[in-house]
């Protein structure tokens, strides 16, 4: 087991052996400082031809069973506790990510854990009936770019995943929040079998080397591309095909029958939603930016929010938060002062915390003294925002643990008021009896999300969601059979 | 100025001298005093205070005054006066409708007008005396008839009613600018020898400049003619904006948008002021302070003009240029304004040096609210007191008004 402390320089690439750069370059990215290569663009094409020509010699004889099993070890040995590339990505991602260190590895097991022998055999039937109905077989094209976002380190291992199955090789460009996992991950394969490191590279370069993306989008028959509008937009500049996931959110609706406090059945609904806020900070597109919860329940929906903050609170112990971000945070004081002076109007912003610590106190409304003569009023948004609303209308929420709740008197009524977000929704987390479900489901699919999840698991989606719901197999093999264009 | 009945005269007296005088020691006594004044009359605020559990009572010092963010004066009307008629300024908040713009009730201008003309005075026409000296304005925006909420437009217009010759002017309405009148004046104005002031947005200047470019125009203002921008740089993706790379550069830029006045108007840099302002402040934050170079350079030079200009900056030397890249410039703080940096996370001042949202304490905002916190981003160089840097908007804040679509670029409210 190589101590941690040993590690201070990270290598944040992984190439095909034939393929070592000649250029490299250290990036102090604390807590790591980090090897990353330093080619000129001509290297990228050189490296997208050597991709190809193995993609050529090798992905004609791989098998979905060798793929499997090669996914599946891997998974093992990066599940076991002491395996060195798991503790050494465990050890640098809290300061790279802010997330807690508990949920960056939860989140890591649970992606981990996708990838069964029973799950990807699944998933690989599934597929197969979907592509049929359309006349295709899996097969995606030769080479593609892979794109990451980083919000939510490990989703990488979805990626990759989909990248073997559609027998694609790839260049992955990690993002800074997360180069660990994949040059790590592709190297256990790498071990595993060697022509999978002829396969998949990974290697990271900035945004603003603009000549590198274009000769890496270029030379590619494709790009799969995670992150802000603005980033996929840049990238569809450089390439003739492109499968992106922007900006989208996430919506949960809570049924009146849920809201009993029989059997803990409220509490139980309040502490779920808690968890799918403060996951990963609600940075990546799973994330719950509002709750409609219907009211004539046995807790109203004021009651909830209150509920709720308290919630955020305990998980706050659980899950430290991350360090907000200025943008961020200006952006959650607005909105909380904004709801503030709605309490006429029948908003509210739970909780306020604005003294405590800086006034020399542990917490809690403590009063000022002129003895502390220049200490200012401490804000404190750490441990998250509940804007209570009466106004339907969906407002997006900045992160950072900070939840939109507003009251619907019949839940009916959330998908006709959510239709601005008509495509812009990811996913709806769900609390309502199969029968209300059931109701709902048409409307709701109006909408389009890639995904319906109970409460409480909205973000920690099974292998499928990426692979099939939201369409990356799929697409990937659309993209067979029609000619791909080389950018210069 | 008539005093409300509701505020002690003696408080409006003290204001009034430490904006005229001002006197900056003056600052954190009336800080105190001006609190409890918005505490005892503006129920939403009181109810802001309360919530903090801060009041005149247990207050030390002005920095424990809770400051409202910007985004409450969209909800609330912040006035110690609710039910007295007021002159009401509106942001543009156009990118979310006319129902989410910001609200300002001002009950009584008085002293707003006061801090406007102590400062533009210092900062725009230090040269030109109070007893009669003018100067030709031009004003690229609409008029006050035509923009009746727009705070800038209201200061402009002061300016033009204090200094202004009778031929001062507006020369946008609704149809757009009249490039062609501003041209045939500014000519007239050459000829004439006439120093001429320029006043108008960031925005509007950079697209006349470029279709003065386009027309290879030009003319060389006399000696004494000086230019107002303001509304400053564009959001990185902002919507709306003037389209041509020229004129983004103009806007993004300070030296090219220099560089074009001095090219196209013969104004030098020290001419050029840029200003930064508020819907939601009384007061107003200037940049570039050429006051010296201006008063020699004019041919209406008044040797009383500076000896007026008490709040000239105090500071007498360049301050130490920042480990980073210096943004736009450094914007000067009125005596009776005091600006935090903070770290909106936990409200507490960001050390010298490092970003923070700017956070104004305006004694001039006497019948609204004092303490205003913006989601401007500034930062202080070490060993500065007082002055800041303008970095720009948060990422994801609304564009101000200055700076949205063409037509908002020439027309919109502040």
């Amino acid at each position: 087991m190589t101590p941690v402390h040993q590690l201070a320089t990270l290598r944040a690439y992984h190439l095909p052996p034939t393929m070592s750069p000649r250029f490299v370059r250290t990036v102090r990215h604390a807590p790591a400082i980090l090897e990353v290569v330093d080619e000129a663009p001509a290297y990228y094409r050189a490296l997208t031809r050597h991709l190809r020509a193995a993609h050529a010699a090798i992905a004609p004889h791989l098998t979905d069973h060798h793929v499997i099993a090669l996914l599946v070890e891997a998974a093992r040995r990066w599940r076991d506790p002491d395996h060195p590339f798991r503790r050494l990505a465990l050890s640098v991602l809290p300061a790279l990510t802010g997330y807690a260190p508990a949920m960056i590895e939860e989140g890591l097991d649970h992606r981990l854990a996708q990838l069964t022998p029973e799950r990807l055999g699944r998933l690989v039937d599934d597929t197969a009936d979907r592509l049929a109905e359309q006349g295709r077989r899996r097969q995606g094209p030769p080479v593609v770019l892979l794109v990451l976002a980083g919000h939510i380190p490990g989703l990488v291992i979805d990626d990759v995943a989909a990248m073997l199955l559609a027998r694609s090789a790839c260049v992955i460009r990690p993002s800074a929040r997360d180069p660990v996992i994949p040059p790590l991950f592709v190297r256990t394969l790498a071990e595993l079998d060697p022509r999978m490191g002829e396969l998949l590279a990974v290697t990271w370069w900035p945004r603003e080397a603009v000549a590198v993306t274009a000769a890496a989008g270029g030379s590619v028959d494709g790009v799969v591309a995670s992150g802000d509008d603005a980033t996929i937009a840049d990238l569809a500049r450089h390439t003739a095909r492109i499968i992106g996931y922007g900006h989208r959110r996430s919506v949960a609706l809570i049924g009146a029958e849920m809201l009993t406090d029989a059997g803990g059945l409220a509490d139980q609904t309040v502490e779920r939603l808690a968890r799918d806020v403060c996951w990963y900070e609600q940075q990546g597109c799973l994330a719950p930016h509002l709750v409609y919860v219907e009211t004539g329940g046995g807790i109203t929906p004021r009651e909830y929010a209150g509920r709720l903050a308290a919630a955020l609170e305990r998980e706050a112990q659980r899950w430290p938060p991350s360090a907000i971000p200025i943008d961020a945070a200006s952006a959650i004081l607005q909105l909380r002062a904004e709801i503030e002076f709605r309490e006429p109007a029948g908003a509210q912003v739970l909780p306020i915390r604005t003294t405590g610590a800086a006034m020399g106190g542990s917490g809690g409304e403590e009063h000022l003294t002129p003895e502390l003569s220049e200490r200012s009023v401490r804000a404190d948004l750490s441990g998250g925002t509940v804007l209570y609303d009466p106004d339907p209308t969906p407002r997006p929420s900045p992160g950072y643990r900070t939840l939109w709740v507003k009251p619907v008197v019949c839940l009916e009524q959330a998908p006709g008021v959510l239709t601005p977000w008509q495509g812009r929704i990811e996913s709806f987390g769900l609390a309502l009896s199969d029968e209300r479900r059931a109701e709902l489901q048409p409307p709701i699919d109006r909408l389009a999300p890639s995904r319906l999840a109970p409460i409480g698991t909205m973000q920690e989606p099974p292998l499928r969601w990426r692979l099939l719901d939201q369409g990356l197999l799929i697409q990937l093999s659309e993209w067979t059979g029609t000619p791909s264009v080389e950018h210069s | 100025v008539t005093p409300l009945s509701s505020y002690p005269s003696s408080l409006e007296s003290k204001l009034f001298d430490a904006v005229t005088r001002a006197d900056a020691d003056l600052f954190d006594a009336l800080a105190l005093e001006v609190f409890a004044y918005q505490y005892a009359h503006n129920a939403p605020y009181r109810r802001f205070c309360d919530r903090r559990s801060v009041t005149p009572d247990c207050l030390g010092h002005w920095r424990q005054i809770p400051a409202v963010p910007t985004s409450a004066f969209k909800v609330a009307d912040l006035t110690c006066h609710p039910g007295r008629p007021s002159t009401l300024f509106l942001t543009s908040g156009s990118t979310q409708g006319a129902d989410r713009r910001g609200r300002h009730l001002v009950a009584d201008l008085a002293l707003s007008d006061t801090a406007v003309l102590s400062n533009a005075q210092a900062h725009l026409f230090p040269d030109l005396s109070r007893s009669g000296r003018r100067i030709l304005i031009l004003s690229l925006t609409p008029p006050p008839s035509e923009r009746p909420h727009s705070s800038l437009i209201h200061m402009i217009d002061l300016l033009m009613r204090r200094w202004g010759t009778s031929g001062s002017r507006y020369l946008s309405a609704s149809n757009g600018l009249d490039g062609e009148t501003l041209r045939r004046v500014l000519r007239c104005a050459e000829s004439e020898k006439m120093p001429t002031a320029l006043f108008g947005t960031t925005a509007a200047f950079a697209l006349w400049f470029e279709a003065c470019a386009d027309l290879g125009w030009q003319v060389a203002l006399p000696a004494g003619s000086r230019l107002m921008d303001t509304g400053g740089r564009k959001p990185a993706e902002g919507a709306g904006l003037p389209s041509s790379p020229a004129a983004l550069n103009s806007i993004d830029h300070r030296d090219v948008f220099l560089s074009s006045a001095e090219r196209l108007l013969g104004l030098p840099a020290h001419a050029v002021v840029n200003e930064y302002g508020m819907t939601e402040l009384g007061s107003q934050f200037y940049m570039g302070t050429r006051a010296g170079e201006i008063s020699e350079s004019s041919r209406l030079t008044d040797s009383a003009a500076c000896t007026d200009s008490l709040l000239l900056p105090r500071r007498s030397v360049r301050p130490p240029m920042p480990p980073y890249q210096e943004p736009t410039g450094l914007y000067t703080v009125p005596s009776w304004v005091r600006v935090r940096l903070i770290d909106p996370a936990t409200g507490e001042d960001v050390p010298d040096g490092e970003t923070g949202l700017l956070c104004h304490y305006d004694l001039a905002n006497l019948h609204s609210v004092m303490a205003v916190q913006t989601d401007d981003l500034g930062v202080r160089p070490p060993g500065m007191v007082g002055g800041f840097y303008l970095l720009g908007r948060v990422a994801g804040a609304e564009p101000r008004g200055c700076s949205l679509d063409p037509s908002a670029a020439l027309l919109a409210p502040r």
